[in-house]
């Protein structure tokens, strides 16, 4: 290694290495001390358990092989050697085996640290030596008893695309006595992933899949066929039914002998344990950071792009000047520049922060199932755009609204099979969920095919409550939103009348507590869809400033639809309410300065209108000024303020003061209340 | 690993064009969408093995012909002998030398059929 520069790459790549390593064990020790709870509750240990903890050694031996550390390499090559025996069925973890791989991953581990520190090229050759010494003992002492497997019965192309892995996972389940089957199923290849991991998951909840082999669909560019290979207890029929399928999509290929014993229940009870090792696997390539860290960078870029902003107006003055020009040009080249750059930076963050619905809809898969179950109800619930993306505070925050709005149409908008049948629907009912992006907002929506809401009841019971007036025209849209008030049915009263309502107050104030609305819209009888819109990041966003009086506010842009200038006649007044009418719709006006009591009303002047709108629902906000774009990052305001609605936060500008950002959809919200009160 | 095969062969030839997936899962997604006029693929993937891939590649009217390449370490030569079998052109075994690699590929695409 002669030669600085040399070094310096050499460095960065080490670096590269080192994390890469880092992760590799993590994932080990994890599955160790999985590994190490099943056996001290005498447990099998479930054989992708094993497989993933091999996965891992031949990973760590061949990345430390290509960066030449054969120490390293050597010790994960034994590693490798043993669990490849181990998952083969070969040896047992008999005799202290569990403790060696310990000792393994630790000492690996160290030896990582000292070339992380760069205190060693490869540390380990005396201590790996001792180790590997003992490994190798072990595995010879401690053999395995394992039956011949015998001839496979299987079709051709699935026997020749099995790994030996494979192939002893296949003589384990004969050994058994399990059952094999051929699952076919053919799903659109763009969305094949979630369907597919589904079904594997549920065939590990009563057995195992020893193979997936894909193939062409029949139309081949949008379709993939998969044939899973599956040991279980259980013959076609129950297959089929267990997992959902169509009869004929199951065939047994292998059935035991009648007189054979089932396997010990303790083996049986492994899996099942462990029906998340399928979702686990996903996360082999990543890195976790602290989100904390993320909002810290998050801060740093919306700094950064307060100094652009000083830096642009700097730029300006110095233009204005005779003999700055010159300087002047040269800055803003910079600055342009600078721009790009911290654009750059700041998508880079924002999409660090982004993570797939999936997370959030597998859970709803596993409560689905259970509903199931504990129902006995037959619903089917289909996902749709799991892969849409939004900040991963905002997934976190979702789970429980989402988990609530799919409780709901289990338990009360889906009739009883006989219901069902007497009023010609399926006796199965559907539950979709479907997730899509729209610019800057997500939209997720739960649609069931239930008894829907009647309006009529809805009706009585907000007159009743004296939320509405007893001869108030409502829209159905308009009545509908009275779900959504505090307290407006509780379970036992709704379930009898509309059969919905139970705690959609709470859904809707989690969700406006991310800047999000939730819609709800039903079809009696039919249907019933409850739909959120949700912007896609917290963190930071484009903001349009007004003015009002010697104030000025951000609104986020996201919020934003149009401004347009509004002379005094362009208002109308009905029911003393004011509105605007835009292109034949009439929208309830909101005046910044009364809303905060900024001072007097002047409804003579000509104003500006900022057309807010979320989901569906609009707003004309009407301001002084409008001064234009910034980047904002939204803090947390302290004081009094803190608590005032229509407020979500604070940010700081580029001239270095401070203003407030409003909260969009409190304001829509609130506007669209007062229309429906006139 | 993926991203070191992606380094060794990025700038190979300025013609080559080089998309890594993440995933077996990953790659049943890309072929479809776009043709490849090689394939590398590893024997241990979490979700399909490399050997269910080939299987696949070779069912695909598109990929019958185009070479593919099976990295594996020592110790799996009986899978790398089925991989062979379901009709992949050459194998690798790491660790290798990025020249290595490079070697290969280049032989493997100067062999490969014209695409129209």
């Amino acid at each position: 290694m002669a030669g600085r520069r040399r070094k310096t790459a050499r460095d960065k790549l080490q670096q590269e290495f080192v994390s890469e390593a880092e992760e590799i064990l993590e994932r080990m020790r994890d599955d160790l001390s999985a590994l190490a709870e099943l056996d001290a509750s005498e447990r099998a240990a479930p054989p992708e358990l094993v497989n993933r903890l091999f996965r891992s050694a031949h990973s760590l031996k061949g990345l430390s092989g290509m960066f030449g550390f054969a120490g390293l390499a050597e010790l994960a090559h034994h590693l490798e050697d043993v669990l490849d025996r181990l998952r083969l069925g070969r040896t047992s973890l008999a005799g202290g085996g569990l403790g060696l791989l310990d000792e393994s991953v630790s000492l690996a581990a160290a030896g990582l640290e000292k070339i992380g520190r760069g205190e060693a090229a490869d540390p380990l050759a005396d201590p790996i030596a001792e180790l590997v010494g003992r490994i190798a003992a072990w595995g010879e002492a401690a053999p395995a008893e394992r039956a011949p497997a015998g001839p496979i019965p299987l079709p051709e192309s699935l026997a020749r695309a099995l790994t030996e892995y494979e192939e002893s996972r296949l003589a384990d389940a004969l050994r058994r006595g399990r059952t094999l089957a051929v699952i076919e199923v053919e799903f659109e290849i763009a969305s094949f992933e979630e369907s597919l991991s589904e079904l594997t998951r549920a065939i590990q909840e009563i057995g195992e899949v020893i193979s997936t082999l894909p193939s062409p669909g029949a139309a081949s560019d949008s379709g993939i066929r998969f044939a899973l290979l599956a040991a279980s207890e259980l013959g076609a029929a129950e297959l089929a039914a267990r997992l959902e399928l169509e009869p004929d999509a199951v065939r047994i290929v292998h059935a035991p002998a009648a007189a054979r014993p089932v396997a010990a229940p303790v083996e049986r009870a492994a899996p099942a344990s462990e029906p998340d090792a399928g979702t686990l696997k996903s996360l082999s390539d990543t890195v976790r950071v602290d989100i904390k860290k993320l909002d810290e960078l998050m801060n740093l870029v919306g700094e950064l792009s307060r100094e652009r902003a000083a830096l642009r107006a700097l730029a300006e003055r110095l233009a204005g000047e005779r003999e700055t020009a010159r300087a002047a040009e040269a800055l803003e080249k910079i600055r342009r520049s600078l721009d790009r750059k911290v654009q750059e930076l700041q998508a880079g963050v924002l999409d660090v922060r982004m993570v797939p619905l999936r997370q959030v809809f597998d859970k709803l898969s596993r409560v689905a199932r259970r509903l199931r179950i504990d129902l006995g109800k037959e619903v089917e619930l289909e996902i749709e755009g799991a892969d849409t993306e939004l900040d991963k505070l905002i997934v976190e925050e979702l789970v429980d609204p989402l988990m609530h709005l799919v409780r709901n149409a289990f338990d009360h908008a889906i009739e009883t099979a006989a219901e069902r049948r007497s009023r010609g629907k399926p006796e199965r009912g559907r539950i979709r969920i479907e997730a899509s992006q729209r610019g800057n907002d997500v939209v997720i929506s739960v649609r069931d095919d239930g008894r829907g809401i009647d309006p009529a009841s809805v009706r009585a019971r907000a007159v009743e409550r004296g939320l509405v007036a007893g001869d108030a025209e409502l829209s159905q849209k308009e009545l509908l939103a009275l779900l959504f008030l505090p307290g407006f049915s509780t379970r036992e009263e709704v379930t009898a009348t509309s059969g919905r309502g139970v705690g959609l107050d709470v859904v809707r104030a989690n969700v406006a507590a991310l800047g999000g609305l939730v819609e709800i819209d039903s079809t009696p009888g039919a249907s019933t869809c409850v739909t959120l819109t949700l912007p896609i990041t917290l963190a930071i966003v484009q903001a349009l400033l007004v003015g009002v009086g010697t104030q000025r506010f951000a609104i986020p842009l996201g919020g934003v639809r149009e401004t347009l200038v509004v002379t005094p006649e362009d208002v109308q007044h009905s029911a003393g309410r004011e509105l605007l009418a835009l292109r034949g719709e009439a929208l309830p006006v909101c005046r910044l300065v009364e809303e905060f009591a900024l001072g007097a009303v002047d409804r003579e002047r000509r104003q500006y209108a900022v057309v807010l709108g979320i989901g569906n629902a609009r707003l004309a906000l009407l301001v002084d000024r409008l001064e234009g774009q910034q980047d904002a990052v939204i803090k947390p305001v302290q004081g009094p303020v803190r608590s005032v609605r229509g407020v979500a936060g604070a940010t700081e500008l580029g001239d270095q003061s401070a203003v407030l950002v409003l909260d969009v959809s409190a304001l829509v919200e609130d506007g669209a209340r007062r229309r429906e009160a006139a | 690993m993926r991203a070191l095969i992606g380094a060794a062969l990025e700038g190979l030839d300025e013609k080559l064009e080089i998309d890594e997936a993440e995933s077996g899962f990953a790659a049943l997604r890309m072929l479809p969408r776009r043709s490849y006029d090689l394939i590398v693929t590893d024997i241990n993937m979490p979700d399909i093995n490399g050997l269910e891939l080939v299987s696949f590649v070779k069912r695909d009217p598109r990929y019958r012909q185009t070479p593919l390449l099976i990295v594996s370490t020592e110790g799996s030569e009986r899978d790398r002998d089925k991989g062979l079998g379901l009709g992949a052109s050459a194998y690798l075994v790491k660790p290798f030398a990025a020249d290595e690699l490079r070697r290969l590929v280049l032989d493997l695409l100067s062999h490969a059929p014209e695409r129209s």
